[in-house]
């Protein structure tokens, strides 16, 4: 589904990404962990088409399209989402209200019909349950004074709305409390199909327990430096990053 | 008709000599004597060029220098063009101007026991004082100048249950047209009022209409006063409201701006009694080469006044927006709380903006703040709703019209506020 070979990006210059190669195929999930600033986000950010990144090198195809060649709404409405790891705030458009518009820019997209107001709101109260959120939040101004929790719950409700093919979160678990991140973790489960895929950038094992990955990548200064099963998770919780960094050096 | 006047000084006095004929029996009465002593003070101080500090990004004498060497006066219209008029469909009473005269026809008064309202009477109007803001030369100018005009007095614990919509067609059609509208709003002790303005321009030739509104709300009164400019591409229009407020009256005015070659609003406002409050807000699009202009003064007199101030701008490519904002809390004026904040949307590095507050205060006991925002659209904001598929055009809209809502919102009736809505949407679209 998603194949990226040797990619390597900057941002202002500066190298951040110096060659990731990574194979996702439907129906797996793939964490991604690493020290902060080692390059997780900016990976996150160049699959979903964030203009300030530039790419030097390398591909990413995604379900046999050159994807870095799309404009990012194209990446959305071909079922590419990114939760992201700081929601931005919209003052004076809603969930509801833009939602609606992105909904049906995807469906179009795939050839499904447009969904009319009370279609749409019958689609909001399903995936609202999934991840158990309240309509009040959706009404108001998009992410303006949520709390940290709020937004990221927000931001897999709108995962559910809009049915991505290959979701990315990007630490969507930093800053739920206990119950929120089981809650988060098992709308990502009820959403989890054999036709489509996620990458789970996170910090914690803790969501791994929920998110059962298939693999394991670590990234480590703008490379994947060890890849392997949940064990491996673990295993980082147990001993840190600096053994993997010192194996990484000594290689 | 009349001679040829070449530099805009001599076009401006032959106007003035044309309507001291027209005036017929009321020469030499007290409305005349106003308008003489007005138009001499215009004389004296002329118009105002970029060296006036008030008009320093405004090039509007330059431009009616241009656009009116050798005008004589107004086309004549034609019933059938009149005809064609499209009203902008606002409910209550609609009142309308065509190229500065009063058209009955196309006209509709609702009667209401309690609320007068008196069309050109001017030369009764004239002589009861003066309120507007006559240290504007364009104000005097208006005084001395005065044609068309509403009247409107809301009398002692009356509430007007229908808006009374002005609207002024600006048609050039077959010519150049210069107007001077002139009202006057009068709320009473315990009224409540809703007062529309529209000015709707088109047609290929220049215009410039110098339009005065003066207002005054009694104790207790209430006044929600609109105005919406739909000026076309080739408009120049100043306009002068003031409103004068006693204790415990409240303001809501909104202030639109869609477009025109040159549009200045100044807005004066005066806080009179004490308890009153005054609520100010602006939306200004100024689009292709032109000046959308507001200078707004809000004036503390007296203790425990309230006003608030939001004005925000979208600047085209090629376009200038200017936001004044003076706030004077006078000596005395302890307990005042003065907010006002200007935020602007730069649409292309061609669009210009020059915003300044401007607050003198005197009284020591007193809350006062005042912010300024200027930006292109936000980066990120586009981002995330490009990650969710929405396209850049349609993101850029949304979050537009998200930024302008603020003050949309303010606008109480719905038909109104519907109509602005969907001409901004227009606006955006183009
Ligand atoms: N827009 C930018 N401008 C400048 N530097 C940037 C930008 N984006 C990322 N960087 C730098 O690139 C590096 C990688 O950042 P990135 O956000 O991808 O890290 P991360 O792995 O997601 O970290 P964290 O775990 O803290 O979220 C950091 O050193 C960061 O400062
Ligand atoms: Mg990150």
């Amino acid at each position: 589904m998603l194949t990226i070979n040797n990619l390597k990006a900057s941002v202002e210059g500066m190298e951040i990404l110096k060659g990731i190669s990574l194979e996702v195929k439907p129906g797996e999930v793939h964490a991604i962990m690493g020290p902060n600033g080692s390059g997780k986000s900016t990976l996150a950010s160049v699959l979903a088409g964030r203009e300030e990144y530039d790419v030097e090198g390398g591909s990413v195809t995604f379900q046999g399209q050159d994807l870095l060649e799309m404009a990012p709404e194209d990446r959305a409405r071909a079922g590419i989402f990114l939760a992201f790891q700081y929601p931005v705030e919209i003052p004076g458009v809603s969930t509801t209200n833009f939602l609606k518009a992105a909904v049906n820019k995807v469906r179009e997209y795939r050839g499904l019909p447009e969904l009319d107001a009370v279609e749409f709101l019958k689609l909001m109260k399903e995936k609202m349950q999934v991840v158990d959120i309240d309509q009040s939040l959706l009404r108001r101004s998009l992410n303006e004074g949520f709390s940290g929790g709020e937004k990221k719950r927000n931001e897999i409700f709108q995962m559910a709305m809009l049915e991505p093919t290959l979701a990315i979160l990007d630490e969507t678990d930093s800053g739920l409390d206990i119950d929120a991140l089981r809650i988060v973790a098992n709308g990502v489960n009820t959403l989890k199909r054999e036709d489509n895929a996620t990458i789970v950038i996170t910090h914690y094992q803790r969501l791994l327990d929920y998110i059962v990955p298939d693999y394991v990548h670590v990234l480590y200064n703008g490379r994947l430096v060890k890849s392997g099963t949940k064990e491996l998770a673990l295993e980082l919780e147990e001993r840190g990053y600096d053994w993997i960094k010192e194996e990484h050096i000594s290689a | 008709m009349s001679e040829q006047g070449s530099t805009i000084a001599e076009v401006l006095q032959l106007q003035f000599a044309d309507l001291e004929r027209q005036l017929n029996g009321s020469a030499g009465t007290a409305a005349h004597a106003v308008r003489k002593q007005a138009f001499a003070r215009v004389k004296e101080t002329g118009l105002p060029t970029r060296k006036n500090e008030e008009y320093k990004y405004l090039a509007l004498t330059r431009e009616l220098e241009k656009a009116f060497a050798g005008f004589v006066g107004n086309p004549e219209l034609a019933p059938a063009d009149i005809g064609k008029v499209e009203l902008p469909g606002l409910k209550g009473s609609e009142i309308v101007f065509v190229n500065g005269v009063y058209n009955e026809s196309l006209s509709n008064i609702c009667e209401q026991a309690g609320v007068s309202i008196r069309i050109n009477s001017l030369e009764q109007v004239l002589p009861a004082g003066v309120t507007a803001n006559v240290n504007d030369t364009f104000a005097g100018l208006n005084l001395a100048l005065a044609t068309g005009g509403v009247s409107i007095e809301v009398s002692q614990n009356t509430i007007a249950t229908e808006a009374v919509n002005i609207i002024h067609i600006t048609n050039t059609e077959k010519g150049r047209v210069f107007a001077s509208p002139r009202h006057r709003v009068t709320v009473a002790e315990n009224a409540q009022a809703v007062i529309t303005e529209v000015f709707i321009g088109s047609g290929q030739h220049c215009s410039f209409t110098n339009s005065v509104m003066e207002t005054s709300i009694a104790r207790k009164g209430i006044l929600h006063h609109y105005k919406v400019g739909l000026d076309g591409n080739h408009d120049m229009r100043v306009d002068n409201t003031t409103c004068r407020q006693q204790e415990k009256s409240v303001l809501h005015t909104v202030t639109i701006g869609y477009g025109g070659k040159i549009v200045r609003n100044n807005l004066t406002i005066r806080l009179e009694g004490e308890y009153a409050e005054a609520n100010l807000d602006g939306l200004y699009l100024p689009t292709a080469h032109g000046t959308l202009d507001n200078h707004t003064a809000v004036d503390h007199r007296v203790p425990h006044c309230n006003s608030n101030e939001l004005y925000k701008g979208i600047i085209g490519s090629n376009a200038t927006g200017v936001f004044n904002g003076k706030v004077f809390v006078r000596e005395g004026a302890q307990k005042t709380n003065a907010f006002q904040a200007n935020k602007n949307i730069l649409l292309a590095d061609t669009a210009t903006i020059n915003t300044k507050p401007q607050l003198e205060i005197w009284a020591d006991d007193v809350k006062c703040s005042h912010g300024c925002t200027t930006g292109q659209m936000d980066k990120e904001q586009l981002f995330y709703l490009r990650a969710r598929g929405i396209d850049e055009p349609s993101a850029r809209k949304l979050l537009l019209k998200a930024f302008a809502e603020d003050v949309i919102k303010k606008i109480a009736d719905d038909t109104l506020r519907a109509r602005v809505a969907a001409v901004l949407e227009e606006k955006l679209a183009s």
